[in-house]
């Protein structure tokens, strides 16, 4: 359960250039199911993943992830809880150059510490479940779009997190990719996950698989369309 | 522990990844490590040197003073010194240098007080028989003050104490060396002596001047300070100092310059975004930052070593020694000093290191959630 209450968000606070990009908003997300964040550009998806999921503070309110109040937390502790609860799948996959698909996807794990063989199984067994059980040793500058999305899925879900956050998950993918990532998304809800996209692609928001739409419009929420009890 | 090893892990992927660039701040960071390392090292055998040499240095040494330049002194000035109370074992001493033409070199004649040898023999330090053109059947033909040849055999060589202080000597009799240089009788070079009582150095020196006003006493204690000096400033912590400086900021200018990337910069962010905390970051970065600086460290002492030790520093040989001319093969021998290794390590390892961290500190404090923006 995560619980936004009054949480707000203004870069460059107290300077001329200062953003608003949310305003104080109030959301619960229930655990499970397929959550998709809509909006036109500008309107504050990004910025409320990001706070959500911990990469950055909120200027004022508070956000409980299962209870907890992480708004306060140190940065080390702040990390841990990211790595921990949260599954990030970057707009632009933002895997690491210059290293094998196997890695990227065991990064986050390394400051874990777990045995080696053991971390590389559960790699493994992801790659497999993705169906990219073939391309773990490859350089990840070698892959086409739909393989990176799938490595950085594979990759936000090494540490087994109950949260996944994807940002504009299917910008650069073709109907047919859309497709394929809607359909493992869906799966990873049914698996019990929280699934938290934003996007303002019609083939995600008009998608059966979606529990929960979220409208917003200059960082404030418009009614939701719930579908979820 | 495991994490440790996924850290240095990644590391190594990292530093193999870009190890062009890695090897060429390597290739210059060692060549600064083996300058200023050679400096030292060359540095401390000659201070070594100089320590041995100026053990056998008398506690008092009086010149005579004529016009403000160094002049024979009458060798009576003894006697009188030795009235002086404290003072002890006054006696005069012979000693010069000799131009030699044809070898286009300077040597040290010195006349000791125990020389057993005939006249015309010599003895001599086997940087003088190197650098002698035309020294035939163990003969050194001299010129005497008159520019008459004077043959003079060579009796025995020296095993030298150090190298330093007998590469260059050539000792002989009292006669033979009046007659080269042209020393009259009843004078010497200068008076040599001792104190009974090391608190009364500085008092006998000032008795001495008031009763020969014309002398000039030197304490070994002031040469000593001299020599110190003279080697702090030449090779010591000063110079480490602002290598060190220079270092540090030519790095500095050179990481600027190449800058942290975007890269490296999306790197570190993606890194925090995925769960790393600032520390799991910098540990990584310092993990490189040693790697490079150790290797440089490591390569450049031991070529510096090399050069120093096993080669006779010879980027040296014309700018430090200043003797240049007669030794060619000067030998220095190895002085291990734990402090000047500290030192060099100090002044080059840790700038480098807190250098290089400083911007990816910065980029690391930061939120992460540039990462969920377009990072390039
Ligand atoms: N680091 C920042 N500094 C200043 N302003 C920012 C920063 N990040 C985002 N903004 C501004 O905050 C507002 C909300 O941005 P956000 O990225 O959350 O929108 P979005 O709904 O995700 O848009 P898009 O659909 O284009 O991704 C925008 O006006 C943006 O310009
Ligand atoms: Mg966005």
């Amino acid at each position: 359960m995560i619980d936004l209450q009054h949480i707000s968000k203004t870069y460059h606070q107290g300077r001329s250039n200062a953003v608003a990009a949310l305003q104080p908003v109030s959301l619960k997300l229930a655990d499970g199911g397929f959550t998709v964040v809509q909006g036109p550009s500008g309107s504050g998806k990004t910025t409320l993943l990001s706070v959500i999921g911990l990469m950055c503070r909120p200027s004022t309110g508070r956000i409980y992830v299962d209870g907890r109040e992480t708004t306060s937390l140190s940065e080390h502790f702040a990390a841990h809880l990211r790595r921990r609860t949260f599954g990030f799948v970057f707009q632009n996959h933002n895997l690491i150059k210059g290293r094998t698909v196997l890695d990227n996807i065991m990064i986050p794990a390394y400051p874990e510490g777990e045995p080696f063989s053991r971390l590389r199984q559960r790699a493994l067994a992801l790659l497999d479940r993705l169906k990219l059980a073939d391309k773990a040793g490859r350089q990840v500058t070698a892959l086409s779009g739909g393989e990176l999305q799938r490595v950085a899925m594979a990759r936000a879900m090494i540490n087994s997190p109950s949260v996944l956050i994807a940002d504009e998950p299917t910008a650069h993918l073709d109907t047919r990719l859309a497709d394929r990532f809607l359909e493992i998304a869906a799966d990873l809800a049914a698996d019990g996950m929280t699934v938290l996209a934003a996007s303002h692609d019609p083939r995600v928001c008009n998608a059966d698989c979606v529990g929960t739409l979220i409208s917003m419009h200059d960082g404030r929420l418009l009614d939701n369309k719930q579908s979820m009890p | 522990m495991n994490r440790n090893r996924y850290f240095l892990d990644y590391t190594l992927v990292s530093l193999w990844r870009r190890r062009w660039k890695n090897a060429a701040l390597i290739g210059v960071y060692s060549a600064m490590v083996f300058l200023i390392a050679s400096i030292l090292f060359f540095g401390d055998s000659l201070r070594r040197d100089a320590a041995v040499i100026l053990q056998d240095t008398p506690e008092v040494v009086v010149q005579r003073m004529v016009a403000g330049r160094h002049a024979l002194i009458p060798e009576a000035y003894a006697a009188a010194i030795g009235q002086i109370r404290g003072a002890r074992n006054i006696r005069p001493r012979l000693w010069g240098y000799y131009y030699h033409p044809a070898s286009q070199a300077n040597y040290t004649l010195m006349v000791p007080a125990d020389f057993t040898y005939a006249d015309d023999q010599i003895k001599i330090g086997h940087g003088v028989l190197r650098t002698w053109a035309a020294a035939r059947d163990n003969q050194l033909f001299f010129k005497d003050s008159d520019g008459q040849a004077l043959p003079l055999t060579i009796a025995e060589t020296f095993s030298g104490e150090t190298d330093l202080v007998t590469a260059d000597l050539i000792l002989m009799s009292a006669a033979t060396f009046r007659r080269i240089t042209g020393t009259p009788e009843g004078f010497a070079t200068d008076l040599v002596g001792r104190v009974r009582n090391q608190q009364e150095t500085r008092t006998v020196a000032a008795k001495i001047v008031e009763i020969l006003p014309d002398s000039r006493p030197i304490l070994r204690e002031e040469i000593l300070r001299t020599y110190d000096t003279l080697f702090d400033w030449r090779s010591g912590y000063v110079l480490v100092a602002v290598s060190g400086a220079m270092l540090a900021f030519f790095i500095f200018a050179w990481d600027k310059a190449t800058g942290l990337s975007a890269e490296e910069r999306a790197e570190i962010g993606i890194l925090k975004g995925v769960g790393w905390d600032t520390g799991d970051v910098l540990r990584i970065k310092v993990y490189e930052g040693m790697a490079v600086s150790l290797t440089a460290f490591v390569i450049g002492v031991m070529a510096a070593y090399a050069h120093v030790y096993l080669a006779s520093a010879p980027l040296f040989d014309h700018a430090l020694k200043g003797w240049a001319v007669l030794y060619p093969q000067f030998h220095l021998r190895p002085v291990f000093n734990g402090n000047t290794l500290g030192v060099l390590f100090f002044f080059t390892v840790m700038p480098y290191t807190l250098v290089t961290l400083l911007p990816v500190w910065r980029v690391a404090i930061a939120d992460p959630d540039a990462v969920m923006r377009q990072l390039g």
